[in-house]
Order: structure tokens, then sequence, then C-alpha cells
């Protein structure tokens, strides 16, 4: 009797300050009872990583992170404090523009699951 | 039990804001205000104050022009518009006084600078510190909507923010949008000489209004103030060339150009809604807060009024709604439902519009039998005394009982007029009881029982 464990890959993300060049807005995000600032980077990677499990170029999940922090970052611009989840939502929301397919693999928002993404392929 | 620190939180002061936190204070509740803006909010600041001064000034100014037909002359009539702007400021200054801060802080209401953002169903965020209460009003209003038209930002245009501080009217301004705003700024500039082209994407301009009232609108508004109005258009793009701008046009499948000095926006209104209230469990669509009769929204202990939750964008349906939520948050056990079969909506041009009740066309959606009479103005002495004819009343009434449904007036007093109307409708009058009551000869109100006694006869 043996097992065989399937051990995760783990998906690294770029060196994200060669893409951004100015800092992250300081925001204060709420999750749960803790309030952190809001960190680019951490976005950035997990938008990457959506891409790559969808798929996708590095090249094009490095171009849809940025993006994508770009979009949620104008969107912070007149607000002082959110909560993880807005980001989130907002991030799901870019990504559904910028690339459908990753949108499917962004974890933290289910409600935005792609059906039938651009491209025709059925989503179950 | 869950201390907080206020009863009740509004977020937004203007009139559905401003209203309920009055009525809510007196009550004995802690309330504040949370006002990102200046306090008094659209109406007072950029809406319905200003644009309503600058309107008087303008009437005035084309009632002396006119002067001439009741033998009136004067060697020169002119205006300055400078002055004409200071009017509205001091029009401005004068009823802000009612918005004040301590205004508000006499009634026991407190006032919080800042744009407030929910961070969980009881808490909100306004810059660096949180505030809990126990209940919320969400009365943020409306913002402009920014349609997609290319290069429209680079070449620059105006809102209705803007256009009531322009330094002078200009020479030739595109307005896109034919709605309410849209054509209260195009009579405005028209009036002090500037010349107005009407860019609207539907068929005929204001269309919520009634056709005959739209056309009527039109007709006069090219007559009179040589207006070029462009129905079925819409703008592709839009360029600068030096100090104008140069707008590429869409009509009925062909193309043309259009060069102005100005461009303002009148594309209609959408709610704001970017206040965290997905973090507070609120549902919402693009367009507003869904609330229930009693103004609740989907969490129970957060009510919605005036532009953010409709259905009407007007600043006496907020007010209204404002009263119906202090009513239900000071009386939970007998809530009050809003009405709206009555709600008077009133366009301030010349003629002026107003309307009340269901149009003919909600009628026949509906299935109701009604009865309908159309009176023209020249019917009463009023009209031949000021020498004005263009306009009508319009009425409905239920066939079956002769109860009043609603109606159109289009005259020069149609604001004043729609409130009897409205009143009629509101308590479910009939078109008989109106037309007994005696009404002052020589007045525009004689149209409304001349037209109710016609609407009479018919039944």
């Amino acid at each position: 009797m043996f097992h065989i464990h399937y051990t995760k890959s783990k998906i690294n993300a770029p060196h994200w300050d060669n893409l951004f060049l100015s800092q992250s807005p300081s925001k204060r995000v709420v999750h749960k009872s803790h309030t952190t600032s809001y960190d680019r980077h951490e976005l950035a990677s997990s938008i990457y990583r959506a891409c790559m499990k969808s798929f996708g170029y590095a090249g094009e999940a490095e171009k849809t992170a940025v993006e994508v922090c770009e979009h949620v970052e104008r969107w912070l611009a007149d607000k002082e404090e959110v909560t993880k989840a807005d980001i989130s939502r907002q991030a799901a929301r870019a990504l559904q523009l910028f690339n459908p397919r990753g949108a499917h693999e962004f974890a933290p928002v289910k409600e935005y699951a792609v059906t039938e993404d651009s491209y025709g392929f059925i989503r179950l | 039990m869950a201390s907080y620190d206020y009863d009740v939180i509004v977020i937004g002061s203007g009139a559905g804001g401003s209203v309920a936190a009055s009525q809510i204070a007196k009550s004995g509740k802690t309330v504040a205000i949370v006002e990102a803006g200046a306090l008094g909010g659209q109406v007072l600041n950029h809406s319905c104050i200003p644009t309503k001064a600058l309107l008087q000034a303008a009437s005035v100014y084309e009632a002396a022009k006119r002067g001439a037909t009741f033998g009136i002359r004067a060697s020169t009539i002119g205006y300055n518009y400078p002055s004409v702007r200071a009017w509205k400021d001091t029009v401005l200054r004068a009823t802000k006084k009612s918005y004040s801060n301590e205004h508000y802080q006499e009634q026991g209401i407190g006032i919080i600078g800042g744009r407030a953002y929910f961070i969980d169903p009881h808490t909100i965020s306004v810059g660096k510190a949180r505030f809990t209460a126990k209940q919320f009003i969400v009365a943020t209003g409306s913002e402009l909507v920014l349609p997609e038209i290319a290069g429209l930002s680079t070449a620059g245009f105006v809102t209705h923010k803007e256009a009531l501080d322009l330094s002078r009217p200009p020479k030739h301004l595109a307005i896109i949008g034919g709605g309410e705003s849209g054509v209260e700024f195009a009579q405005l500039f028209a009036i002090f000489g500037s010349k107005v082209t009407l860019i609207e994407k539907s068929p005929r301009l204001i269309n919520h209004e009634i056709p005959n009232a739209s056309s009527l609108l039109a007709k006069r508004f090219n007559k009179e103030y040589g207006m070029n109005i462009l129905t079925d258009t819409s703008v592709q793009s839009v360029s600068s060339i030096g100090l104008k701008k140069k707008l590429q046009l869409q009509r009925k499948g062909k193309n043309a150009q259009l060069t102005v000095d100005e461009i303002m926006l009148a594309t209609g209104k959408r709610a704001v809604i970017d206040i965290g209230l997905d973090n507070a469990g609120v549902q919402y669509s693009q367009s507003q807060i869904h609330t229930n009769k009693f103004q609740h929204t989907s969490a129970k202990h957060i009510f919605a009024v005036g532009d953010c939750s409709g259905p009407y964008n007007y600043t006496h349906t907020a007010a209204y709604q404002g009263q119906v939520v202090a009513h239900n948050i000071v009386h939970p056990r007998s809530p009050v439902a809003a009405q709206y079969h009555a709600i008077p909506r009133v366009l301030f041009t010349n003629p002026q519009i107003a309307s009340t009740g269901a149009s003919e066309a909600q009628l026949k959606s509906g299935g109701t039998p009604y009865d309908s009479a159309t009176v023209p103005l020249s019917v009463v002495a009023a009209s031949a005394t000021t020498g004005y004819k263009d306009g009508f009343i319009t009425v409905q009434s239920n066939r079956t009982t002769g109860v009043l449904l609603g109606g159109t007036i289009v005259c020069p007093q149609a604001s004043e007029l729609i409130s009897e109307l409205s009143l009629a409708v509101q308590y479910h009058m009939t078109a008989q009881q109106v037309a007994h009551t005696v009404h002052p000869f020589g007045t525009w109100s004689e149209l409304l029982r001349v037209a109710c006694a016609k609407l009479a006869k018919k039944g």
C-alpha cells in the first residue's frame, strides 16, 4: 500500500518592482478584524497566479496584473479605507475585462465565475 | 446590546437627507450627517437653486425685450453677465443659511465632513475615523453620466456645475442631451444670446413628457430663439481646433460636422452607489439602490432616499422620501409607505411644462379605461391679457369613476398650477368636483376648471 502525493507546483511571481515604478498608494484595507495597508505586490501576485493557472503566458499575466492593479488603484483614489473583499471585487471586475479566463481562476470572488468566456469555452 | 456612536447616520445632506435628519433629531435620537461636498448637496449648490436663479434673470430680460408688445419702450435693454452671476450667488448665499453647520448643530445634528464608506453593516469609515450607527440613511444623490465619445475629455466640456459659472455665455454652444437639464440650459443661454445646438439621441426632446409637449417646446425653441435642434442624432467624436471644438455627428445614417465654442453635457444622471454597499449587505443595480415601499434597502437597518433610490430624480420626491423614512425610523411599528401616484414633475422652460400622475401612455399600457380632455390656452382670459397662446392642458380621468388620474400643463405658470391637479389626483377627486370649484377669473388656473368640465361632460 502506498500513496501518491501530489505537490502543488508554486507559481513564482516576477519581480514586481520592475513593473511598478511608483509606490503603492497609502490606503487602509480591512480584513476581518485586522487593518493593513494596501499592498500592490500582493494583489499583483494573486492576479498573476490566476492568469498563469488559466494556462496563460508569463508576459500576458504580468501585463494583466499591472492593468488590474492600475484599475483598482484608480477606484481606490478617492477612498481612505476599504475592505479586502472590495479590492477582490474590483480586481475581479477588471480581470473580466482584461483576461476573462484568468477571472475564472481568480479565487477570491466566485460570484464572477465565467460561464462562457470570450473564446466560447463553456465553464461548468 | 451593542452600543453605537449614533442612533442614525445620514449619508448626504441634500433634500432627502437633511429633511430626514431634522425630523429624526426632533424625536430625541442622536443623528449625524456625513457630507463629502458642501452642505445642502447638489440641489442647493449646483442644480435647482442656482439654475432657477439664472432662469429668473433670463425671464426678466426676455420679458423686458418683449415690452414693445405691451406698449413699453426702453432706450436700451441689455444685461451684464457678471451681475447676473452675482444675483445667482446672492440667492445661493441666502439659501445656504438654512443648510449651514450652525443650523444643523442647533437641531442637535452632528456634521461629519468627508466621504463615507461602509466597512461593515453598522460601521462607516470617513477619512481617518470610523463611526458606528444603529441605522443608516443613504442619500448620496446622483452624478452625471459621462458618455463614451472619442476625444471628448481631450477637447474639454462643461457640465451643469461649470455652466453655472461661465464668465460669459458662449457664442455657439452645443448641448449633448435633450432631457430636463439640457432644455433648461439651452433656453437660458439662448435668451442671453448664445447660438444653441441641442443634440438628442432619441426622436424627441424630453421624452418622458407627452409628445405634444415635446413638439411644442421644440417648435418654440426653434422659432423664438433660433435654436438648432438635432434629434435622432448621436455624437461620434469630438476634436479641438484652436479654441473651437468640432463634433462629428451621425443622424439617420448620415454624417455631419458641427463646430462650436463650448460643449455642455446633459446626458443624464446615475445613482452614487460606490460607498461600500456590498460590505453592508445592500443590494443595488447600476442605476439605483433597491428599496421597498417603506424605503428599506435589502439590509433592514439601512434606508435609501432621493436620486440614489429612485423612482424620480426630483428634489421634492427626495424630501418626501426623507419624511417617509424619518417616520418609519421614529415609529417602526406603524410604518408608512411612499406613494408616487401624484408626484408633480416640472420643467422651467418657456412655456413651463408640468405634469402629474399617470400619462395617457401609462394608462394605455396598464389597461386602465380612461377619458382624456385637452384644452388650448386661448380658452381662458389670461391668454388674451398676457398675449400668450402656445400651450395647452390635458387631463385624464377614470372612465368608470370619473376620478382624476393625471395630466400635463404647458403654459407660463404651469409650475404653480400643477399643485392643484396633484392635490386632486392625490386625494382621488373627480373631474366634476374640480369643475364645480370656483376659480378666479383672469388667471391661468381657469384652464384646469375648463379642462375638468370638458372631461366631466364626457363621463
